[in-house]
């Protein structure tokens, strides 16, 4: 071994200026590694495996044929939730998205209490889901509920909302006497509540994002605009929207992946029912881990976080290439 | 002033009042509810406003059976605290030398931390879970609730981006000045970035108080529940009685909406700023 | 530093994956030990104190009461031991809970559980036999004192997937009863109960009124779930199984209970019900039969908003078949410890299930006695002779009872039951569909939980 003295004086110090770097990283690597990259591979293992209420045996690709195979049981239950899971998103994410938008540029524009309503708006992102569900289940009540109430005011008979499978365009369609069959139907009533708590939740923290992304637009573009004659409407349309793009794709990627994953608030106010018309995946996922299949629920569900995440990355690189590319980095 | 542009003016606001009042609505009623009758809280159609204020309700839903409220908030504060300093130190040590030391594997490292971040909870779940309680033997105490978040990219992120705009000038003036990293970072970068700092703690702070699921599988013995879980059994045990499930959710609700109201600016310009970086 | 990472994470993590969870398991689903050994564990004295935990379900009143009785316990038992109870929500929380406490090897000592949540966890052979226990000359129970316990809440304690062994104990025991309206009943022009399922179909039809608005406000039945389909399978001569991997109730019988449900719900003689607002109908007055739980008495008769003369009473028939009825209810399962603490479990068992306690428990939660020698105690005697008939008159209903399998996958069945169900009652599906769709899900999950 070279004693130190050997080395010379600018290797000394770039060998100690590297043991100072990785004595400051090294509490975060090991966190980072222990709970975030090794549960990573070894999810990854464990859908190899027959493993349920104990470890079996290795499995192969047993779990992904079990789960992608047409004529299986598991096949229908992760279309049924990936069925969910895509209503969701369309439940959630454009409504969410075009409300924020609308609110951050009304908020943008009359300056008058602008802080006061932030505070507002952004309150119930803070709130805990478990909480907040209570109160939602509440008003959602069938028989004392806030909610059917207020429609019976407007005439709409009182429904079951967090307890109604059927489906919300067969509801219009048959009050209207249209009768609508099998998908056409659409999302649950269940699942539709669920979309308002989530809607509620959520637009603060995307109006908080709108907002900021409008704060960084240039005033002088909006002043130089004006004094060509430009109207309000072609000034949101020429200018706000284009100089906002990459914020509104960065809220849609954040948001869609956010709703595909959302699990807290299906589980508390639903847990997937009725008629597991709420069940996303995240929520399949977690029953097949924890509620059923004692024999291999960790080897099913494992390789069903797999096939999930494969399908939220694919979706993802979907939205950068087709939208991506429409979006103005001025 | 115009007329037309005074009723823009009032539209703008309609629109926003609106709003608002529909956000706040729940919070309303949760509040009012958890003061009214049982009666009352049953009453349809519903009463918007208690008409005797029954006070001893917080009081009858804090004493509720089975229920250990103080110690569920004495856990959930004393996990929510510990994280949160935890994360702050190795958030800090991470970030500053991401930004300010040149190390061989930083640029690696560094991607590697970001693509966790997309590994979804779902998948790491059930791994975790065997860790923790197989691996490791932590399954129903603190350490469980707490070790796994002593790390949090996402902070290391949002700090790495405040550390890289603290002046070069300033470190190289602290250099001629013999004071090393841990100097310079200790008396003059952390004083800096002292917003962002407030804004990771809160951020964490929050995370910790709200979160449920992971503490719900790890846990089993009321003793060490935070109060998020606590409130499920609460909830089961209280039944129909809404008034006084609505008095358990505030007691939940209320301690962050009252730390948000008095910080809110560092929560709402911390979740702006990731907006714009991402 | 990448690579290194992975080399470790994978290794570490094939380590972990290929180590058993519990050194006791195999591919043999026996959890015992030897009958010699376990004989010795049963007969041991219990010397110094022992102290164990047991997960349980019941919470609010009962919890209380459940507390109250296992202080008792702790106090008068004279062998040292202590019964912690911890109350760790419903039955299917425990369950997630105890899928946890396997993987970390830190099961409580005893648990609440339905039957077949306990052939899950012998599957990782934590679960103690109890036959020894029960066998004991010591510390078992005497002949006549098991033959005191009805033979069907034993019998549910076998566990055919694990040699028909007694894997569990009874704990709480409801029935699914039929509920009628006495009074309701006799305005109609009716003076027995329905003997057959078409007797009570017209029965029911009848008592359907419409008011003025045109809305339905007094209907014949209501509380169709999983336990009165079955119920209505075995009382039209069907089975629940036909062998370890193919269901009972697929063939005619389902579909006659299902269509009789459909006709029901379709003629709106059926009241659809919201949770358990149902109750509320049978309080007012406005609902003739409803099907449920005997454990439900206390509910029911808080609904009442005037006094109504009710009784319970056996399932209909087709006319031939024996009147039957599902009984279920939670069970308790002793878990591997040292011989002490299983000893400590089984003591509080015997305690708990003794006639003295399981008469008192009886009157204080509506449950069913384990015991019949139950009946001869005062309290629960005066508390069914008088405020509580309904109690006797389930209680009549036990001998008859069945209970859904004891096996590994039978919660699938039910959620495929209660799903077929569901969709006949809101339309969503026909009879005949929704129960080839619930049969093959349940065929499914039998195999898949071989």
């Amino acid at each position: 071994m070279p004693a130190p003295s050997r080395l010379d004086a600018r290797r000394r110090r770039i060998l100690f200026e590297h043991i100072e770097a990785y004595l400051f990283v090294l509490p975060a690597v090991i966190l980072v590694g222990v709970f975030d990259v090794l549960p990573g591979f070894a999810a990854f293992l464990m859908s190899l495996t027959r493993w349920g209420i104990i470890y079996e045996r290795f499995a192969g690709l047993d779990n992904y044929r079990a789960v992608l195979d047409p004529a299986g049981a598991r096949f229908e239950q992760f279309m049924n939730s990936l069925g969910v899971t895509v209503w969701y998103v369309l439940l959630t994410v454009p409504i969410e998205m075009f409300l924020a938008l609308v609110i951050a540029v009304v908020l943008y524009q009359g300056t008058s209490g602008r802080g006061a309503y932030r505070v507002v708006y952004f309150m119930p992102y803070i709130t805990s889901v478990v909480a907040a569900a209570l109160v939602f289940e509440w008003m959602f009540d069938a028989n004392f509920g806030l909610l059917n109430w207020a429609i019976g005011l407007v005439g709409i008979p009182a429904q079951e909302w967090l307890r109604e499978p059927d489906g919300v365009f067969g509801m219009i369609g048959s009050a209207f006497g249209l009768e609508l069959q099998g998908w056409m139907t659409g999302p649950s009533l269940a699942l539709v509540a669920v979309s308002i708590f989530t809607v509620w939740h959520f637009i603060g923290f995307q109006t908080v994002i709108f907002l900021a992304g409008l704060t960084n637009v240039d005033r002088e573009l909006y002043e130089a605009a004006r004094i060509d004659g430009a109207g309000e409407r072609q000034i949101f349309l020429r200018i706000t929207l284009p100089l906002l793009s990459p914020t509104i794709f960065f809220v849609l990627v954040l948001a869609t992946v956010g709703a595909m994953r959302s699990f807290s608030q299906i589980f508390v106010l639903t847990n997937g029912g009725p008629l597991d018309t709420t069940r996303n995946v995240p929520m399949l996922i977690f029953q097949t881990f924890f509620e059923r299949t004692a024999v291999n629920g960790i080897g099913l569900g494992a390789a069903m976080s797999f096939i999930f995440v494969l399908i939220v990355v694919a979706i993802t690189i979907f939205q950068f290439r087709v939208l991506g590319r429409r979006v103005f980095y001025g | 002033m115009p007329p037309r542009v005074l009723a823009a003016g009032a539209l703008k606001h309609l629109i926003l009042v609106a709003g608002a009042v529909l956000t706040a609505f729940p919070f309303y009623w949760m509040v009012t509810t958890s003061f009214k009758s049982f009666a009352e809280a049953q009453s349809y159609p519903p009463v918007l406003w208690p008409t005797v204020w029954h006070f001893e309700n917080w009081q009858q839903a804090w004493e509720f059976p089975t229920t250990l409220w103080a110690r569920s908030f004495a856990n959930t504060l004393g996990i929510a605290a510990v994280s949160t300093l935890g994360t702050l130190v190795t958030a800090v040590l991470a970030a500053y030398a991401f930004a300010r030391m040149r190390f061989r594997g930083r640029n690696v490292l560094f991607a590697i931390f970001l693509l966790t971040i997309f590994i979804p909870s779902e998948a790491t779940l059930i791994p975790n879970f065997v860790l923790i309680t197989k691996y490791l033997g932590w399954y129903n105490t603190y350490q469980a609730q707490i070790v796994p978040f002593l790390a949090s990219v996402f902070s290391i992120f949002l700090l790495r981006q405040f550390f890289m705009s603290v002046p070069q000038e300033l470190q190289d003036a602290a250099r001629i000045d013999g004071a090393g990293h841990v100097r310079f970072l200790w008396s003059v970068a952390l004083p800096l970035v002292r917003p962002a700092l407030i804004t990771v703690a809160l951020l964490n702070f929050l995370a910790s108080w709200n979160s449920f699921l992971w503490p719900l599988l790890v846990t089993s013995s009321p003793e060490i529940r935070p109060i998020q879980v606590a409130l499920v059994p609460f909830s089961s045990e209280a039944g129909t009685q809404y008034h006084l499930l609505m008095a358990g959710a505030t007691f939940v609700i209320l301690p962050t909406l009252v730390v948000y109201l008095i910080a809110q600016r560092y929560f709402i310009e911390g979740v702006a700023r990731t907006g714009i970086r991402g | 530093m990448r690579k290194l990472l992975a080399l470790f994470a994978v290794t570490a993590f094939l380590v972990a994956a290929c180590t058993p969870a519990s050194p006791t398991t195999g591919a043999s689903p026996a959890p015992q030990a030897t009958a010699t050994e376990q004989a010795t564990d049963a007969d041991i004295t219990l010397s110094g104190p022992v102290q164990v935990t047991l997960w349980h379900n019941q919470s609010g009143a009962l919890a209380k009461g459940f507390e109250e009785m296992i202080k008792e316990f702790n106090s008068s038992n004279g062998k040292g031991v202590t019964v912690k109870p911890e109350f760790q929500g419903n039955y299917t929380q425990i369950y997630q809970k105890m899928l946890g406490a396997i993987q970390a090897g830190t099961v409580p000592e005893g648990v609440v559980a339905v039957e077949n949540q306990v052939a899950d966890y012998a599957r990782a052979g934590i679960i103690v036999e109890m036959d020894p226990y029960i066998n004991s000359k010591k510390n078992g129970l005497s002949p006549e004192s098991l033959k005191d316990i009805y033979q069907p809440y034993i019998d549910s304690n076998r566990y055919p997937q694990y040699g028909d062994r007694i894997l569990s104990f009874p704990f709480i025991k409801s029935l699914e009863v039929m509920m009628v309206n006495e009074d309701l009943l006799k305005e109609l022009g009716y003076s027995a109960h329905p003997k057959t399922w078409a007797e009570f179909e017209e029965m029911s039809r009848k008592a359907k009124v419409v008011g003025a608005d045109g809305k339905v406000t007094r209907w014949g039945w209501a509380g169709m779930g999983s336990e009165a389909f079955l119920a209505g399978v075995l009382t039209r001569g069907g089975s629940i199984l036909k062998s370890p991997t193919e269901v009972g109730f697929g063939g005619a019988e389902g579909l006659e209970m299902l269509q009789m449900y459909d006709r029901c719900i379709k003629e709106e003689f059926c009241y659809v019900p919201k949770g358990f607002d149902w109750q509320d109908r049978f309080g007012e007055g406005n609902l003739l039969f409803a099907t449920g739980t005997s454990t439900g008495r206390p509910f029911i008769k808080a609904a009442f908003k005037k006094p109504i003369n009710w009784s319970l009473f056996g399932m209909p028939t087709n006319g031939t078949a024996p009147s039957r009825t599902i009984q279920f209810g939670g069970v308790i399962a002793i878990t591997r410890s040292t011989p002490e603490k299983q000893l400590a479990v089984w003591e509080f068992l015997k305690w708990f299930t003794d006639a003295k306690q399981t008469a008192k428990w009886s009157v204080l939660s509506s449950y069913m006695p384990v015991r019949a020698s139950a009946l001869e105690d005062a309290a629960l005697k005066a508390h069914w002779a008088g405020p509580d008939v309904q109690g006797a008159q389930a209680f009549a209903l036990v001998p008859t009872s069945a209970a859904g399998p004891s096996i590994r996958g039978w919660q699938e069945v039910r959620d495929a039951i209660f799903e077929a169900i569901t969709k006949v009652q809101t339309k969503k599906e026909a009879p005949d569909t929704s129960l080839a769709t619930a049969t093959r899900k349940a065929n499914d999950s039998l195999k898949e939980n071989q």
